[in-house]
């Protein structure tokens, strides 16, 4: 295969990516205005609109400034942000293998990329090689990357009219719950959603990293024992 | 003062979260990394959960059961492989119709 077919190959597959996240970006516009309006009330906002990078999380971010706002101080904020932010972890981990043989400075450019939705597009991504899945991970997660900061930016000037629209604070749950389904087709992922739904119907009076950390361990054992007893 | 430390804090965990896995790849086994991808699918479905069970909408009286019905359809559209655009019209549009019928009888 020619040098030149294989660089159009590999943009494609960037490029796939990016398309991927586009429609995305679309619905976490109006969570990141949220965002942006939280920042806005801080009592740093030049601190909490710099910490979309790093925490680039806008459950979490926003759980920190409304525990902050709240006046439960340091601790409790860093709990809090900390819990929620925990299924990074998950995420991270599920994608180590196709990272092995990347180079330590683009592993670090994909961790400061990932999030729900970059997740949820690889996995669901029907890549053939580690290679190529990656190709798509970072045109995705880049795209994200460069938009949900953006959001949060216009969110600090104009972001309070998003509550004022109901819907709009719907649908990031429906674009996530969009990334689950192609996950339900298989019986330990079918386990994972059912056991995960259930714990978070009961705990949905619970702090929200707290409730997340416990449906995470309750659908990662109900998927282990599903795939256990089918090996 | 209290905001910083309290970001940087929270900052720095989420990096180590992301980070930490991805450097050490070669270290994380085939079935670990497998049950974190069943967690990972855990985790969002149980925000989506969430996200429905604490929706607010002052306009309406009943916003949590509506919100269901339109998650529901918007799932369906996409168990249908439409794209997410669909999807989240499908969503959207039923929690609208909804609610403009409900605001309505009400």
């Amino acid at each position: 295969m020619s040098q030149t077919v294989v660089v159009a190959r590999h943009r494609d597959e960037v490029l796939e990516g990016v398309r991927a996240m586009a429609p995305m970006l679309v619905v976490y516009a109006p969570f990141g205005l949220l965002v942006g309006a939280a920042v806005a009330a801080s009592d740093n906002p030049v601190a909490a609109w710099l910490s979309t990078w790093t925490i680039y999380g806008g459950a979490a971010h926003l759980a920190v400034l409304d525990v902050l706002h709240n006046g439960t101080g340091v601790l409790g904020a860093a709990v809090v942000g900390l819990l929620i932010n925990a299924r990074m972890v998950a995420y991270a981990a599920s994608l180590a293998p196709h990272w092995r043989t990347a180079s330590a400075r683009s592993r670090v450019a994909a961790a400061g990329m990932l999030t729900d939705a970059t997740w949820g597009l690889t996995v669901n991504h029907p890549s053939d090689s580690a290679a190529g899945r990656r190709r798509f991970y970072f045109g995705a997660g880049f795209t994200l990357w460069l938009g949900w900061p953006a959001f949060v930016t216009v969110g600090v000037l104009l972001g309070r009219w998003v509550q004022h629209v109901p819907v709009a604070t719907l649908l990031p749950a429906m674009t996530l719950g969009a990334l689950v389904v192609p996950q339900l087709r298989t019986r330990p992922g079918l386990a994972a959603g059912t056991a995960a739904t259930g714990v978070a119907a009961v705990t949905s009076g619970l702090d929200g990293g707290l409730a997340l950390v416990l449906a995470a361990a309750a659908g990662g054992s109900a998927a282990g024992l599903v795939h256990w007893r089918a090996s | 003062m209290t905001t910083v430390v309290a970001l940087l804090l929270v900052g720095a965990g989420s990096l180590a979260y992301r980070m930490v896995p991805l450097l050490g790849a070669a270290r994380v086994p085939e079935a670990g990394s497998r049950v974190a991808g069943w967690a990972g699918v855990s985790v969002l479905a149980a925000v989506t959960v969430r996200g429905v069970l604490h929706h607010h909408d002052r306009t309406i009286p009943c916003a949590v059961p509506v919100a269901v019905v339109a998650l529901a359809v918007a799932l369906v559209a996409a168990a249908r492989g439409r794209g997410i655009l669909v999807v989240l019209g499908a969503g959207a549009g039923t929690y609208l119709a909804l609610s403009t019928v409900i605001g309505a009888v009400t």
